[in-house]
């Protein structure tokens, strides 16, 4: 079988288009970089 | 494999842009949560 080749076509995700990437890259890292965050904050108000 | 240069450059707003929406969504929600740390904690 073939697949298509070239830059961003190896991808489980589009780079078609740059503000869209941003918005999708700033919700997946931003949400991973906070969960130690809101863990933190659960068991405070757990207390 | 052979790398190309970019087809369109991106220019300082976009770069602004961009790297200004990085920090932000990662410092933002922790920088809340630290902030609030006191209200979190009841009180014996």
């Amino acid at each position: 079988s073939h697949y298509e080749e070239g830059p961003g076509k190896n991808l489980p995700f589009s780079v078609e288009n740059k503000w869209t990437l941003l918005v999708k890259m700033c919700l997946f890292f931003g949400s991973a970089f906070s969960v130690p965050f809101l863990i933190v904050r659960h068991q405070l108000l757990k207390q | 494999v052979h790398s190309m240069p970019p087809e369109v450059e991106l220019g300082i707003m976009e770069k602004a842009i961009g790297l200004t929406s990085c920090f932000v969504s990662l410092f933002l929600p922790a920088g809340w949560i630290l902030s609030h740390l006191e209200d979190y904690k009841r009180p014996e």
